[in-house]
Parts: C-alpha cells; sequence; structure tokens
C-alpha cells in the first residue's frame, strides 16, 4: 500500500537542553505524490528524512520528541522508535557511504537487503536481475563496488533500495553531485517511482523540484515556512531570495503571468 | 599451495608469536622467507595492483623504521663495544643489537600483517569471522575498521595534493612525509568518525541490525571448519606462547 | 596567453587516455566556467594546471612555467587549485593561520596581510581567531576558498566551488570571485551550477570524451543548443525559460552580441 504521511506538531531535539532541531513540523503528503523540502544546508531538510526513516528514533536513544507522524495506517507518538525497513527506502546525500562495504560484487550488493529479510533462492535472483537490468547494471553484475564510478555507484545505491520494494522513498539531496544528464535521468527515476510509493526528497536548489514535486516545502532554521502547489511556490518564490538560488527569476515571474511559467515548465521539462 | 582464511590467520598469530621469539638474525631472515613466499605463493600475494604498489611503501617505510630504531638505540644506550663516528657521538654494540631485536620483530610482525590484509579480501574476512561464530555486530565493527583502514591511504593521498595545491611540499621527501601526516591527523580522524556515524545508519537502514547474520555468496563451506593446517599453527602458537613464559619467568 | 594546454595527453595508470590531443589557450584576466559530464576530465584537467598530474604527452604552460619541469610546490606560486572537499585542507588552530598557510610557504611577501586581505573579501575577518571547525559546513568551504585566494596567484581555480555553500554564501564568493577578476585574476570554475556562474564567466570550456567540444563566450553556448545537448550539458531552467519571456539567457547580455573570439 502507497502511504500518505502525516505530520503534526512535530518537535525534536537530539539531547534535552540542547537546540530543537525540528520545530512545530506540520506536513501533509498524499499518497503516490512526491514533496520536495527545499532550503539552504542546515535547514532540518536530512533531519526531518532521517527522523521518518526511523533512523534518528532508533540511533539517538537520548532524544526528545514531540507531536506525532502517521505513515500510512502506522501510527508513531511521536516518532518512530525502529527504522522502518523495508517499507521505507533511503538514499543517503553522500552515496559513496549506501553501500555496505563488504560485498565483493555489484550483485551481492544489491541482495545485501534482501538477505536481511531473508529471502532467498528464486525470488532473491529474481529480484537482482531486475534491479540489474532496471538501472542498467547488467554489465557490471561481478564488478567490485570499490571500482565504480560516481555515476555508476548512484545507480548501484538506488538499485539497492528499490529491490526491497519499498512504499516510501526518502532521498537525500539525489542530484547534488550528478551531471546534468544524471539529473534528467533521476527527473525520470522519480517520476515512474510516484506510481508504487510516496516520495519525500530535499533539495538545495529549486530546478529538480520544480520537474518532479507535487508539493514545494521550503524549511530553514529547522521550521516549515511555506507550503502549496508549484503555482503557490512560484507566487511566493521572492520571498525565498534569501534562502534558495532564485535570483534570475524575479524577471522571469515578472514578465510572465505565474499559470504561462508554469506551462512552460512543463513543457521545458517533457 | 592454497590458503583458507582461517589457516592465514593462524599462521600470522605463529609468526607474530615466533618474531617475539628468535634472535634478530633469524627474524631478518624470515622476512626474507616471506618476502619470498609473497611472490611465489598465491594465496598470500597481494589482490591487486594497487595493493601491491602498498605493501612495497608501507614495507619501505617499516624498513626506515627499523634502521631509525637501530641506529638511535646505537647512539642513546651504553654498553660492550664503542664504535666513535663523526660528529663526537659513539655507537654501543648493546644499543645496535637491542635496535635490530626490536625493529626486526616489528619488521616480522609487519610484514606477516601486510601480507595478511593485503591478500585477503575483507568480505572474506567478514565470512570466516561469523562462521568461525563471532557476534555479528563485533565482526560488522570489526569491518568498519577494517574498510576506513583500507581507504586511508587514498584519504591521506588526497588530503597531501590538496596541501600540495597550496604550496606544502609534503611529498618532497620521508621527514615532509612525516610532518604532513601529523598536520593532517586531526581532519583524518573527524572525517572518519562523521562517516562511520553515516555508515551505521545506511546499513541499518538497509535492514542490518541485531541478531541479523551477514550472508555471502561463493565459499560457504570451508571457512570456519578448523583444517588441518590451521591446527598446527595454532599448536605451535601454543607452543611459543609456552615458551615466552617460561623465558619470563626465569629472568 | 597565460594557460596553454599543447596537444596534451594524459592517461591514468589503469590506461585510459582521459585526453588524447587537448589544446586550449586561456587569456590572462579570463574567467572560465568548465563544464561537462563526470568522467569528462574536469577535475584532471585543474590537476594538469599545477603538476599534481603531469601530461605523458604534451605540455602544459602556466605563466611561461612548463609543468614538466617544475615541482608543485613551485608551480603553486602562480597557480592555486582549491578542491571540492573543505576537510581535505583545513587543519590550523584558527582561521587566520589557515589563511596564511599558502602564501607563508609560498614565501609571499606580508603574508598575514595576503591573508587578513583574504578573509575580508570573503567576509570572514570577523572569525580570524575561531577554530575552522567551529565555522559552519558553508563558511568552511569559504575559508578553503579564501585561503586559496590568500596566496595571491595569478591564475585561481576552483573545484565546485559552490557546493554546500548556502544562498548567502554563495551571493560572497560571486562577489569575491567578481572582485578577483577586475584584479585581472585569471579563474577557472568547474561547476554544475550553471545558473550561479554563467553571467559571471567571460568563457565557457565543454570537455567531452576527453578533448575540448566547446570554448566561447556564454552567448554563444546558449545559441547553439544542438551542442549542449551533445555534451550532455544543460542550461537550467530559468535560463532556459527566459526566452519565453522575451529576455535574454543570460542576464545583461544581449541574444545578438557577437561571440568575443
Amino acid at each position: 500500500m502507497v502511504p500518505t504521511i502525516d505530520i503534526r506538531s512535530l518537535h525534536y531535539q537530539y539531547f534535552e537542553g540542547t537546540p530543537t532541531v525540528l520545530t512545530d513540523i506540520n506536513l501533509h503528503v498524499l499518497s503516490g505524490s512526491c514533496a520536495a523540502l527545499l532550503g539552504p544546508a542546515g535547514a532540518g531538510k536530512t533531519t526531518l528524512l532521517q527522523v521518518l526513516s526511523g533512523v534518528v528514533g532508533s540511533q539517538f536513544t537520548t532524544g526528545k520528541a514531540d507531536g506525532r507522524i502517521l505513515i500510512g495506517d502506522q501510527e508513531f507518538l511521536p516518532i518512530p522508535s525502529r527504522v522502518l525497513f523495508p517499507e521505507v527506502g533511503y538514499l543517503m546525500q553522500d552515496v559513496s557511504v549506501q553501500l555496505s562495504g563488504i560485498k565483493e560484487t555489484v550483485a551481492e550488493e544489491l541482495a545485501f537487503s534482501l538477505d536481511n529479510l531473508g529471502i532467498t533462492g528464486d525470488e532473491r535472483s529474481r529480484r537482482v536481475s531486475a534491479a540489474l537490468s532496471e538501472f542498467d547494471l547488467a554489465h557490471l553484475a561481478h564488478r567490485a563496488p570499490s571500482r565504480l564510478s560516481g555515476g555508476e555507484l548512484q545507480r548501484v545505491a538506488l538499485a539497492s533500495l528499490l529491490v526491497s520494494n519499498p512504499s516510501l522513498l526518502l532521498l537525500d539531496e539525489p542530484i547534488s553531485a550528478l551531471d546534468s544528464m544524471a539529473q534528467q535521468r533521476m527527473v525520470s527515476f522519480i517520476r515512474s517511482a510516484k506510481r508504487t510509493a510516496t516520495v519525500l526528497l530535499s533539495d538545495s536548489g529549486i530546478d529538480f523540484a520544480l520537474a518532479v514535486a507535487d508539493l514545494f516545502v521550503v524549511m530553514d532554521g529547522g521550521r516549515i515556512l511555506f507550503t502549496g502547489n508549484r503555482n503557490q511556490f512560484l507566487n511566493s518564490l521572492q520571498s525565498f531570495s534569501h534562502l534558495l538560488p532564485i535570483s534570475l527569476w524575479d524577471e522571469v515571474l515578472s514578465q510572465s503571468r505565474r499559470m504561462t511559467v508554469d506551462s512552460r515548465i512543463t513543457r521545458v521539462f517533457t | 599451495m592454497r590458503f583458507d582464511v582461517g589457516e592465514k590467520l593462524s599462521a600470522t598469530l605463529f609468526l607474530i608469536l615466533l618474531a617475539i621469539i628468535l634472535p634478530w638474525y633469524l627474524n631478518a631472515a624470515l622476512v626474507l622467507c616471506l618476502l619470498i613466499a609473497r611472490s611465489t605463493v598465491p594465496s598470500i600475494r597481494p589482490a591487486s595492483q594497487v595493493l601491491r604498489r602498498r605493501f612495497r611503501q608501507l614495507s619501505g617505510y617499516f624498513t626506515i623504521v627499523v634502521v631509525l630504531m637501530t641506529l638511535v638505540n646505537g647512539l642513546l644506550m651504553e654498553g660492550g663495544t664503542q664504535w666513535e663516528v663523526p660528529g663526537g657521538f659513539s655507537i654501543s654494540r648493546v644499543g645496535l643489537e637491542f635496535g635490530l631485536r626490536t625493529g626486526m620483530r616489528l619488521l616480522v610482525i609487519a610484514t606477516s600483517l601486510l601480507l595478511f590484509f593485503g591478500s585477503t579480501t575483507i568480505p572474506r574476512i567478514a565470512q570466516f569471522l561469523q562462521s568461525a561464530g563471532w557476534p555479528v555486530q563485533l565482526v560488522m565493527t570489526l569491518l568498519l575498521t577494517l574498510h576506513f583502514v583500507e581507504t586511508l591511504p587514498d584519504r591521506v593521498s588526497m588530503i597531501f595534493t590538496a596541501q600540495e595545491a597550496r604550496g606544502a611540499p609534503v611529498r618532497a621527501n620521508m621527514f615532509a612525509r612525516t610532518k604532513g601526516f601529523f598536520l593532517i591527523l586531526s581532519p583524518l580522524v573527524l572525517s572518519a568518525i562523521v562517516e562511520s556515524i553515516d555508515r551505521s545508519m545506511a546499513l541499518e537502514l538497509r535492514g542490518f541490525h541485531r541478531g541479523t547474520k551477514l550472508t555471502f555468496d561463493g565459499e560457504t563451506a570451508a571457512p570456519g571448519r578448523m583444517t588441518i593446517v590451521s591446527l598446527a599453527f595454532l599448536v605451535l602458537s601454543f607452543f611459543c606462547i609456552l615458551w615466552i613464559i617460561l623465558q619470563w619467568f626465569q629472568q | 596567453m597565460m594557460i596553454h594546454f599543447d596537444n596534451v595527453r594524459f592517461r591514468y595508470d589503469a590506461g585510459i587516455d582521459v585526453f588524447k590531443g587537448l589544446r586550449i589557450g586561456i587569456e590572462a584576466g579570463s574567467c572560465v566556467l568548465i563544464v561537462g559530464r563526470n568522467g569528462a576530465g574536469k577535475s584532471t584537467l585543474l590537476k594538469l594546471l599545477n603538476g599534481i598530474l603531469r601530461p605523458s604527452e604534451g605540455t602544459v604552460i602556466v605563466n611561461g612555467l612548463d609543468t614538466h619541469d617544475h615541482p608543485t610546490s613551485r608551480l603553486a606560486a602562480d597557480v592555486s587549485v582549491t578542491f571540492q572537499n573543505p576537510s581535505h585542507q583545513l587543519f590550523a588552530s584558527t582561521v587566520l593561520r589557515e589563511a596564511e598557510f599558502a602564501p607563508r610557504n609560498l614565501g609571499k611577501e606580508q603574508p598575514r596581510k595576503l591573508a587578513v586581505d583574504a578573509l575580508r573579501l570573503f567576509q570572514l575577518d570577523g572569525q580570524a581567531q575561531i577554530h575552522p571547525y567551529d565555522l559552519s559546513l558553508a563558511r568552511r568551504k569559504l575559508l578553503a576558498i579564501a585561503s586559496a585566494s590568500a596566496s595571491d596567484t595569478h591564475v585561481l581555480a576552483f573545484d565546485e566551488p559552490s557546493v554546500n555553500l548556502s544562498r548567502p554564501e554563495q551571493r560572497i564568493l560571486l562577489d569575491a570571485l567578481d572582485n578577483l577578476k577586475n584584479r585581472n585574476k585569471t579563474l577557472l570554475i568547474v561547476s554544475h551550477d550553471l545558473q550561479l556562474f554563467l553571467p559571471l564567466c567571460t568563457h565557457v570550456l565543454i570537455l567531452r570524451e576527453g578533448s575540448v567540444s566547446f570554448f566561447d563566450s556564454p552567448e554563444a553556448l546558449v545559441r547553439n543548443q544542438t551542442l549542449l545537448r551533445r555534451s550532455g550539458v544543460r542550461l537550467p531552467l530559468v535560463h532556459r525559460l527566459r526566452p519565453y519571456c522575451g529576455l535574454p539567457p543570460i542576464p545583461g547580455r544581449p541574444l545578438n552580441e557577437g561571440p568575443s573570439q
């Protein structure tokens, strides 16, 4: 089941007495949609994604949290205290730490999550083969993960997430290290992923979000400053000039009606 | 001649203990034997060109350390025959022998460890330890440490490159390299700690947690089973330990 | 010509040619944005400038010095290269000492003054006495770049300088680079962030499969969409939208402006 995500009045601090890293977060993400968390470094985007994945609740037992999180029909008061695997697939910002470091081949690396799930035999082979072909990795199946190029590493990291068929994808700055063509491939990937998963991603720019997101969430200092759809986001863009790289958009937006710009964006990306 | 992980590990343990027992000249001969074995025995040959180069570099560093250690002990310690050297210093026989004894031990231990880790991949070590009954969390901690050590030369190289580009002659000579290494120690350790935290998060996010057993393709039967060779080396190691204890009591 | 790559061939140990006869001439005072797909050789190009890597064939001449004939520590007096990860570089106990490191190593006159001026340019002078690791990640990145500019070299090269910078730091970076450009420094910037750097640069260099597929002004680039597509480079969305709104793709530069060379 592809989940909705509902976050109510979420507060989080890693240790009592330290600054709150997430303050009064309220967010609703529809099933099968893509929400983009936008904002500068330190805004709380990664923290929010990691809280949702359950890894923060699992690893940081001293953390203090308030609020409520609903993922599909699972309710957490206040936050998940265990990693929500395999429902959640999480892509780390630095993909080089994503891989286990203990597998000798790409095929074995892809199977790591399946091994942890106890999936063996034909089902294991089938899922690994499907992932290898979907991400154009078949020719690299026997390559050592330490000998992959940056682009190949990204594809292996993504493929290794998807073998476990997650219904919620959390992607932390998925395009930061990618060149233009690889970014286009990521756009295509997210558009097709939305058919079987809800997607939350973070980015420090806005181009990628404009191509794939249904919901735009601007964050700063651990708070959400704005949520809205693409039109609403473009209408409010100028108020985020100190947070987002939008310097050339002023002229574009003032020269066109909002709807015209929106349809141009769709044309430019398809 | 093929050795599995268990056999190599028990052989390494034996060599380390042997190094403590043998006099310096026999340790020197042992190092030569190990270097010959490295070129002739497939299972202890470094697994790749990169590892061969690293083996050569690290062997070189350790050799220099041994030479320096011998000379410094010769200069600082007194006793036995004294040889005058330019500069008004004298080198003592006792000091030289002490330096050689300690240095050769270090060289045997370093060479044995380099041969083991250079010819055994991290996944193979993981497979062996798990099938030998080690707790999985401990295996994983060891693996993360080994992974960091494996990537250490590349990290150091990147940092040295960045410093060289700022005019620091960190690769000019051995002294510059050593000085440079101390300068970068704190950023190196900090980045390692941060990466370890991220790596452990990533593992957990992919379903690895308490109680999960790691699985491996390929060989699963051989590692973990005690072979005759492993047993022989372990028995020899046991006798070495006995000998060391006896010698210690006799002093 | 400040920088001259003359028929440069380069391969790593693995035996694959990264460059197969690279020819580039860069005039003093240029600001060149270097783009291309990952693996096209952009970072390798920067390392060939200061002798970290040396060509297997051909020559690289920087400010009259052949990189074959001089060690990196000498070439660093004429060209500073800043790599992507600041934590590969910062080790001093204060921001000021970090900025002084390069000018001292290079035997520059008045290294402290050079360091202070560089910190001022990057708005770090107020934090001169704090430990670099007490700065935010974005400020540490700025410090790494400021430390490079303190060496007062003729050529400054940066590998992805805007990564990890937040909006305010990006503005500081752009102003500082503009200042350096006006002081006739030659700037080379490897970056995927065309939106940030296109208005600043005088030339764009596109590398594709080990050779130069484009080296001309940004205006000439935006007129050549086919080349862009073939090189695997896309203009940022806002630059692509601007013509639909009757605006030149690059602000301040009309579309019908001819190529600069």
